[in-house]
């Protein structure tokens, strides 16, 4: 039997070992635990930053950051309590909060664990309730108040300029590692275009979490946790007066009004019509609104001042001119008989009103068309083939902004269209156009697509004799102006000379007889302006209208594109000419006009 | 030399291995017991409204209890057997009776909020000395069979019918004085075993397997122990591959044991039959017992042996939670008090049944290695110290204190990391627990005392 000890001793070493080769592998080789004890234990929690505050030109604020205040609820941590008393602290409808603890108590006996874990009762309390019923929690165990920052519009308008943040969604999530779930993103607007600067840098919280998803504290006592950097504020170009202005000219309407400082190429107003409130992108609002405005037929979330467009119309001659005078086919004293109008064939005629024959001044002041396809015809024939004409008369209507997105800074914006050779190559075929296939250029017409912003860009053009500045809605970062470089000088290739005469033929549009935009003249300030109507296959022609002011360096150039609002100095120009008047003097010297246009319902 | 010293004290010779190594587990353990709560929640280790508090006080209890034990007449040990047996099973009576139950146990005296007792680590340690001093008297001194009543014989008519077989199998004919001998040492150890069963602590009944375990160093059937080994393995393996097939493997294994051992033994065909047929009633019926007598939790609690992933919310979860906190120690784990998973409460019953996890965790393989030598150190002293006892007593005292030890290591530790079934006992000094640090204490330095005066006992 002593030998029997030894079975002892084998056995007590055979165990030891084998233990230890286990531990060797579990502790030593095998990493699998190490990851799955780190994800398991250390959560990292995100402190949301406030977006940055937009404002206005002046200082006023368009968008800032509120408070928005949920109910929560800890379901394992509730007794018995009193529903009634809690919706009448709470100012919840009886009925609504009956139906928030069913939901609760339904996601229960989905997972146990939700037992634990904080979730919303009531969504989007009142302040005011929210005093109430802070005042008397002690009576509710297991609810609190929790608060979480939501973006808030002051100014009920300008809601294309601003556009608008929202959660983002798969594709943002998706595009953009940076974005969880759960975080505001820019989708529209200014919103989106310096949604870098506005969304400030999350900070990061790293917590221990216990087996029961309780949190531990801190981890490494706080060593890694980075607290939130709220955005920067952003100042924009708008002045938010005159934008509510220009929305109120354009009630009962659709188009758009885009007003620069031509000299810095600052968009003061972007109105597009209809419009919404900004407000209701928002939280609960959205729920309520989006729908409705997705469905509208007359797509309010449309932004009409950016979008492919219409014809500019007669807009579009002044550029013709300018184009005719630097290639040569035309100078200031060149007259074109009318004769009511300009024959393409025996059986086409491009129909003009009749007015005295004209030179170029007075062609752009009475909107000659007979002029405008002589000045297009003659382009096209400055080379040996009319495409390459065609060609150099392309490169010259682009440098003018037409075709192109302008350098903006809105995101939304479109390029409109500018036909190009190949373009028409591929309509009628290469070789078998030219200049008279395609005649209905000279007039602003055609295949033709512009915008409200390239309309008033035009006029900066002019205003600016010979560059634009890319028109856009940024100014400063936190009181910093952005630099330069973001919008640069544009010059158009034709030389600045040439366009004294675009000047007086506008001026004489608003006050010389024969002027197609009389309705537009200040007393007391000179006026430049030119009338267009945009051609519509499906109905009313579109009335357009450009403008700037003063004569002594423009403070302003507006583009005004009214739907369905048939000839420019309809609806347009007077539109023009009453926001004008009220940036340059602060006044209205005009009620019956204004009057007018606000009593105005286009269908 | 001072082995041949015969200068011996109030205490005796001490063996300072044994003792150093219980003072470092008793103090890992207290340690360890500290370190497994969050750290905000963490109170001085002295402060006796926490768990690591009370440790220190029950460890500077049994620190008492261990000297006045040095102190004690060894003689005493073996005189006050029966009685300390009877004031044993006495208290797991009345555990029975007015015990409460503390996490599905109904093991617990409840003497007030502060202090609960659990008998069954007392029980160990009486039950203990009166296997000792049972086996102390060598079979060939034993009083002759004797008659015992007709219910004796059929409650033990299992284990009888396989010593008679293992008799007849080994040619050394029927010693029935043999066979009632170790009878009655299963009757010593089966009736404690049986009233803890009774209280549904299943962990704490496997316990006395421990002392079967002791019982083969005094001439046990070996057979027995390899039977043992087998059957488990058989039951194990029964439950991965078809039963019929293991039958057939049995078959196989049998006519191999008889053609390389026993060929020329035509007797030996009967008994070796006998045991095959029996081996296969178990597969079969072990597979049947698994199936439909045991309860779902205790199956799972089996087959998350061989799949951890089985059930991870639930029978997996602690050991799966238990073995993610150890591998994530690594090498040189994550330093004292920084063993996140085990401050987070993530290994359910830490301090207790899991304590090892916490070592694991916070100093990796360096740690668990040092722990798992310390107790083989133990284990193999204990063992070598007991052969060397002049005593039979104290041999086979020395014996019992080592399996029982040995088993509780196994299980426990085998638990942690995914080897053994979970069934819930504590690893010895280390885990947190009065009673068991106290049953253990008893256990270890009454063989100390008895090993220190060892050279008084004339041969």
């Amino acid at each position: 039997m002593e030998g029997r000890q030894r079975i002892y001793l084998v056995l007590m070493a055979a165990v030891g070992l084998i233990f230890w080769v286990r531990l060797f592998f579990l502790q030593g080789l095998d990493d699998r635990f190490k990851l799955a004890a780190d994800t398991y234990s250390i959560r990292r929690l995100v402190n949301q930053p406030l977006r940055g505050n937009i404002f206005d030109r002046k200082g006023k604020v368009l968008a800032t950051n509120d408070y928005a205040f949920d109910l929560m609820v800890i379901p394992l941590e509730t007794k018995e309590m009193d529903t009634l008393a809690l919706a009448a602290l709470t100012e919840v409808p009886l009925d609504e909060m009956r139906k928030a603890w069913e939901k609760v108590n339904k996601n229960i006996e989905k997972k146990r664990r939700y037992k634990r874990q904080p979730q919303p009762l009531v969504r989007d309390l009142s302040q005011k309730s929210i005093a109430a019923f802070q005042e008397k929690m002690y009576r509710f165990p297991g609810l609190y108040v929790e608060k979480r920052s939501v973006r808030r519009y002051p100014e009920p308008f300008a809601a294309h300029a601003l556009g608008y943040a929202r959660e983002a969604d798969g594709s943002v999530l998706e595009a953009d590692p940076y974005y969880q779930p759960g975080d505001y993103v820019g989708v529209a607007g200014i919103e989106r275009a310096y949604e870098l600067y506005l969304r400030g840098i999350k900070g990061v919280r790293k917590v221990y979490v216990d087996v029961r998803n309780n949190e531990k504290g801190s981890y490494m006592d706080g060593l890694y946790d980075t607290l939130p950097i709220p955005g920067a504020d952003l100042t924009s170009t708008l002045d938010i007066e005159l934008q509510k202005y220009g929305e109120l000219l354009m009630q009962g309407k659709r188009g758009a009004i885009v007003a620069i400082e031509p000299s810095t190429g600052e968009i003061l107003v972007l109105v597009s019509a209809p419009s919404y409130d900004p407000n209701w992108m928002v939280g609960r609002n959205l729920r309520q609104h989006y729908g409705k405005l997705i469905l509208d037929p007359a797509k309010p979330m449309l932004n009409r001042a950016v979008m492919d467009g219409y014809p500019p119309g007669s807009t579009f001659k002044v550029m013709n001119a300018m184009l005719g005078l630097q290639a040569g086919v035309i100078n200031t004293s060149t007259v074109v008989p009318c004769g009511g109008g300009f024959r393409i064939s025996a059986a086409h005629t491009v129909g003009c009103h009749g007015h005295p024959n004209a030179d170029l001044r007075f062609s752009i002041t009475t909107s000659c068309n007979a002029y405008y396809c002589h000045v297009f015809n003659e382009l096209t024939k400055t080379r040996q083939s009319a495409r390459l004409a065609y060609q150099e008369w392309y490169l010259g209507a682009k440098r003018f902004g037409f075709g192109t997105r302008l350098g903006t800074d809105i995101p939304e914006a479109k390029t409109g269209l500018l036909p190009s050779p190949e373009y028409y190559d591929r309509v009628h075929g290469q070789g078998k156009w030219r200049g008279l296939t395609v005649i209905s250029l000279g007039i602003g017409q055609g295949e033709l697509k512009a915008n409200a912003l390239q309309i008033a860009n035009l006029a900066a053009i002019i205003a600016n004799r010979g560059f634009f500045v890319s028109p856009h809605l940024g100014k400063a970062i936190n009181g910093k102006s952005l630099p330069d470089s973001m919008f640069q000088r544009n010059y158009t290739l034709v030389d600045t000379a040439h366009f004294q005469i675009a000047w007086d033929g506008m001026y004489g549009a608003v006050h010389k007889p024969g002027g197609t935009a009389k309705v537009a003249r200040l007393d007391s300030i000179p006026v430049y302006g030119k009338t267009g109507t945009a051609q519509n296959p499906h109905g009313k022609d579109h009335s357009v209208f450009m403008a700037f002011a003063p004569s002594n360096s423009p403070k302003i150039a507006i583009g005004v594109l009214v739907e369905n609002g048939g000839f420019g100095a309809t609806y347009a120009a007077p539109i023009a000419s009453l926001l004008i008047e009220k940036y340059l003097t602060d006044s209205i010297t005009r009620p019956w006009l204004e009057q007018r246009l606000l009593e105005t319902r286009l269908p | 030399m001072s082995s041949n010293d015969r200068r011996t004290g109030f205490f005796g010779q001490v063996d300072g291995v044994l003792l150093g190594i219980y003072l470092l587990l008793t103090l890992i353990g207290w340690m360890h017991v500290w370190s497994a709560v969050p750290n905000q929640e963490r109170l001085s280790p002295f402060d006796l409204s926490s768990e690591a508090g009370k440790q220190f006080a029950w460890l500077l209890i049994c620190l008492l209890v261990g000297a006045a034990l040095l102190l004690t007449d060894t003689k005493l040990y073996y005189a006050l057997r029966w009685p300390f047996y009877g004031i044993g099973l006495a208290l797991l009576l009345l555990v029975l009776v007015i015990g409460q139950e503390v996490g599905g146990n109904k093991s617990w005296i409840v003497l007030n909020s502060f202090i609960k007792i659990q008998p069954s680590e007392f029980a160990k340690y009486f039950t203990a000395l009166a296997l000792a001093g049972y086996l102390s008297t060598p079979l060939h001194l034993a009083p002759s069979a004797g008659r015992w009543p007709t219910v004796f014989w059929v409650f033990m008519a299992p284990i009888t019918l396989i010593m008679t077989l293992a008799d007849l199998l080994l040619g050394q004919g029927l010693q029935m004085k043999r066979v009632v001998y170790w009878l009655k040492a299963f009757v010593i150890i089966g009736v404690p075993a049986i009233l803890v069963l009774a209280e549904k602590d299943t962990g704490s009944t496997l316990v006395y397997a421990a002392f079967v375990l002791a019982m083969f160093r005094f001439g046990l059937y070996l057979l027995l122990l390899y039977l043992g080994i087998g059957l488990a393995f058989l039951f194990l393996t029964s439950l991965l591959i078809p039963p019929w097939i293991l039958v057939l493997g049995l078959f196989l294994v049998s006519v191999g044991i008889w053609v390389l051992f026993f060929r020329r033994s035509k007797k030996a065909i009967l008994p070796l039959g006998f045991f095959l047929v029996l081996l296969s009633l178990f597969t079969l019926g072990g597979r049947w017992v698994f199936d439909t007598i045991l309860l779902p939790h205790q199956r799972t609690r089996i087959m998350v042996l061989f799949d951890p992933d089985l059930d991870p919310k639930g029978s997996g979860w602690n050991v799966n939670n238990s073995k993610m906190a150890i591998g994530s120690g690594s090498w040189i784990g994550k330093g004292f008090l920084n063993g996140t998973l085990t401050q987070l409460k993530f290994v359910p019953k830490q301090h207790t049944d899991f304590i090892f996890s916490a070592i694991g965790e916070q100093w990796g393989l360096l740690g668990t290695t040092v722990v798992i030598l310390l107790f083989i150190t133990l284990l193999m002293r204990l063992i070598l110290r007991a052969e060397m006892q002049r005593s039979p007593f104290a041999k086979a005292f020395g014996y019992v204190v080592a399996c029982i030890l040995f088993f509780h290591f196994f299980m426990n530790v085998g638990t942690t990391i995914g080897l053994a079934p979970a069934v819930g006992v504590p690893l010895p000094f280390v885990s947190y627990g009065g009673s068991s640090l106290l049953g253990f204490t008893l256990l270890l330095f009454t063989f100390i005392k008895l090993d220190a005066h060892n050279l008084e006992v004339l041969r």
